[in-house]
């Protein structure tokens, strides 16, 4: 992976005393909460329902077994032995003490990461698709390209206070897996003719007003990246709305311009500014893919084996192919039945961490969808991996399935929400616990968000569920048959919310609506959605008059 | 129980600890029991001016006016919202204990 130089670390150290200083000044009285907000903001810091809130960036999804265990030892030493892994692929931490949070960041710096980005409008924390590097039909790692970007936009002077949030997902491959369509800038590396460049997207995002990404360059040289992302972002900075938070991110530029206009515009400053700010040097490329080089992959030939059921059904769902055929990703479900998705205890990293030295060359990933992953495993580790996981607790094998679910804080930890989720998640979890039966119901993403903000990806859940306020009471408004790939859709409302109570009953009723309607077992939840469309949904949910009302 | 005037409490979080505490009229405390209760809009806005006013000093920050129902046992919030942070975090207790 990428190793920090000199200058990085000198760059944290600096960063560290700043923020320690500034606490400092917060608890001597000298800066007020007015003065001190921004800049605990700057460093990752919420404030939340009942603690403070570290917001820790994964770059690209990328960790270290060494920066892992330091996160399980920060877990344990300053917070409560726990941590959250995002769909943004951050680790948040929920329960520091502001006194202790510079002592925090010393420790993530010791091991090469920081908070900086991880919150404020400025370009954060790049993501990328989890398997990069690993996965079969890659064009090349897309790392390469998110590490780059890290680099360029970290502390860019021009960008630090942009009318809004913005955020960059790379992938390499045809599968996206990293939601580009989605972000505020999509990277899709793509090769023709023997030379490899990119796809651009620009103005997808979630929230309040969601949109699907518009392809604004079907191919850009390699080289011209950098120059591109700025005129992007230059045109975004002087035309994206500073008067109204809700409309300020580039996807309402994109949708009030128009794209036509708006790539008129972006390519006029990008012929500028190709000019004034010249190609990336070689010697950074060459410094950056040295971090990248693929490990030193074990030779050893395959020796078959014959996995008990436990085993099996997690080799049926929680493997990914690798680019070697000896070979395979392994995604660790954060999710065990019942549990809150995304959390990991202090021990559980432990065990990653060492997995990740013994037999997964150190490597491991997060993935947007809060899972972790060992990207290299020989195939011969794989029953010592699974035992050391199961031992953990770490070896449900539901990836893809219905207990797979992505769920935001929501009103158990977050400021903003306006419902709970993760005892949601946790109900719908547990009424389908039996593995069998979620292996019979078959791939299947439920996302849930506490609030419009979509943090937890609702808009592009097979079966999306929003927690809002009505009237004092929460109330889930379900969406049906988004999509966050390579074919990205946005959800379709069912018709009227549910109470807490009655949500989960109507999610089952949802599925047991597609067992009956789907024409063989292999025909998936969002196949048979879009084959048959809304009704007979709407009918299981509301009843068959209600549903002709609706 | 409740009146029909929503009466108001003023709450926070703490700037070192980052939890809940509610103002008691002189101070701040953990239990949203002993918390002053404003039952007029005038009299809130007059009691989040006093808490404001001492925030510093008493290190509370990010405050604002919650609504309650007086009951027997003191104030208490109507809000779903508000009552879930006067009943503290439920979804981790297995991870809760400070190890
Ligand atoms: C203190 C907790 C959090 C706060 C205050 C917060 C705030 C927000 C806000 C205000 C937005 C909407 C931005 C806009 O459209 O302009 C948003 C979007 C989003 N947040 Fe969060 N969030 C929090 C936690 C999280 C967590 C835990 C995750 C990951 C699980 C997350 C991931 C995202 C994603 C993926 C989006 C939507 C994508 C987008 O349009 O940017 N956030 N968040
Ligand atoms: S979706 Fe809303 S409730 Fe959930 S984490 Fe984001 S801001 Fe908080």
């Amino acid at each position: 992976m990428y190793a920090y130089s000199e200058f990085d670390r000198d760059f944290l150290r600096a960063r560290v005393a700043e923020f320690r200083g500034q606490v400092a000044r917060r608890l001597d009285g000298s800066l007020s909460e007015d003065e001190f907000k921004p800049l605990r903001l700057m460093n990752g810091l919420y404030l939340q329902l009942h603690a403070y809130m570290l917001r820790v960036a994964i770059p690209y999804g990328t960790l270290s077994g060494a920066q892992m265990r330091a996160l399980a030892d920060i877990s344990e030493r300053w917070d409560r032995g726990y941590g959250h892994f995002t769909t943004r692929q951050n680790i948040q931490f929920n329960w520091p003490r502001l006194s202790d949070v510079p002592d925090m960041l010393e420790a993530l710096a010791e091991v090469g990461m920081h908070a900086i980005q991880t919150s404020g409008n400025c370009i954060r924390n790049v993501t990328a698709d989890h398997f990069a590097g690993a996965a079969a039909g890659e064009v090349e790692d897309p790392r390469l390209t998110a590490e780059l970007i890290r680099q360029w936009s970290t502390d860019h002077p021009e960008f630090a206070y942009l009318p809004r949030k913005f955020k960059v997902a790379v992938t390499a491959s045809e599968q996206d897996r990293a939601v580009i369509a989605f972000h505020d800038i999509g990277l899709r590396l793509r090769e023709r003719d023997g030379e490899i460049g990119y796809q651009v997207v620009i103005g997808g995002g979630l929230g309040r007003t969601p949109f699907i990404g518009k392809e604004v360059r079907d191919w850009l040289p390699k080289r011209d990246l950098l120059a591109y992302l700025e005129a992007i972002l230059r045109v975004y900075n002087l035309g994206g709305r500073r008067d109204n938070k809700y409309k300020a991110r580039i996807k309402i530029l994109v949708h009030e311009t128009g794209l036509e206009e708006l790539r008129a515009m972006i390519e006029a400053e990008f012929a500028t500014g190709r000019r004034l700010l010249g190609d990336v040097s070689p010697e950074v490329i060459a410094q950056i893919a040295k971090g990248f080089a693929p490990p030193a992959f074990r030779d050893d030939p395959v020796v078959p084996f014959s996995p008990g059921p436990a085993f099996r059904s997690f080799l049926d769902t929680n493997l990914h192919p690798h680019k070697r055929a000896d070979h395979v990703s392994v995604t660790v479900s954060t999710k065990p039945i019942g549990g809150t998705p995304g959390d990991v205890t202090a021990a559980q990293m432990r065990v990653l961490a060492d997995l990740a030295k013994q037999f997964g060359y150190d490597e491991l990933r997060i993935s947007h969808e809060q899972n972790v992953i060992l990207p290299h495993i020989h195939y011969n580790d794989l029953g010592a991996v699974y035992e050391a996981l199961a031992q953990a607790g770490l070896a449900t094998a539901n990836v893809g399935l219905v207990s797979d679910i992505i769920a935001c804080p929501g009103l158990d930890y977050c400021a903003l929400a306006t419902a709970r989720s993760i005892p949601i998640a946790q109900q719908i979890s547990t009424l389908f616990g039996d593995i069998d039966a979620q292996h019979d119901i078959g791939p299947l993403k439920i996302k849930i968000s506490g609030c419009i903000n979509a943090c937890g990806h609702h808009h592009v859940g097979h079966i999306g569920i929003l927690g809002l306020d009505r009237a004092g009471v929460e109330n889930y408004q379900l969406t049906l048959g988004g999509d966050g790939t390579e074919d990205a859709a946005l959800g379709d409302r069912t018709g009227p919310g549910f109470a807490y109570d009655e949500v989960v009953p109507a999610v089952e009723r949802l599925i047991h609506a597609y067992l009956a309607a789907r024409e063989t077992t292999d025909e998936s939840f969002l196949q048979t959605y879009r084959r048959v469309g809304l009704a007979p949904f709407k009918a299981a949910l509301y009843g068959e008059r209600d549903a002709a009302a609706a | 129980m409740a009146r029909a005037i929503p009466a108001q409490v003023v709450c926070a979080n703490h700037l070192i600890e980052g939890d809940a505490i509610w103002f008691t009229g002189t101070g701040w405390c953990r239990s949203i029991t002993k918390a002053q209760v404003a039952e007029t809009p005038e009299a809130a806005q007059a009691l989040l001016a006093l808490a404001q006013a001492g925030a510093e000093d008493a290190r509370a920050v990010s405050l604002y006016l919650a609504e309650v129902a007086i009951t027997p046992a003191g104030p208490y919030p109507t809000h779903f919202r508000e009552i879930y942070r006067v009943r503290g975090h439920k979804t981790h207790p297995q991870l809760h204990e400070v190890s």
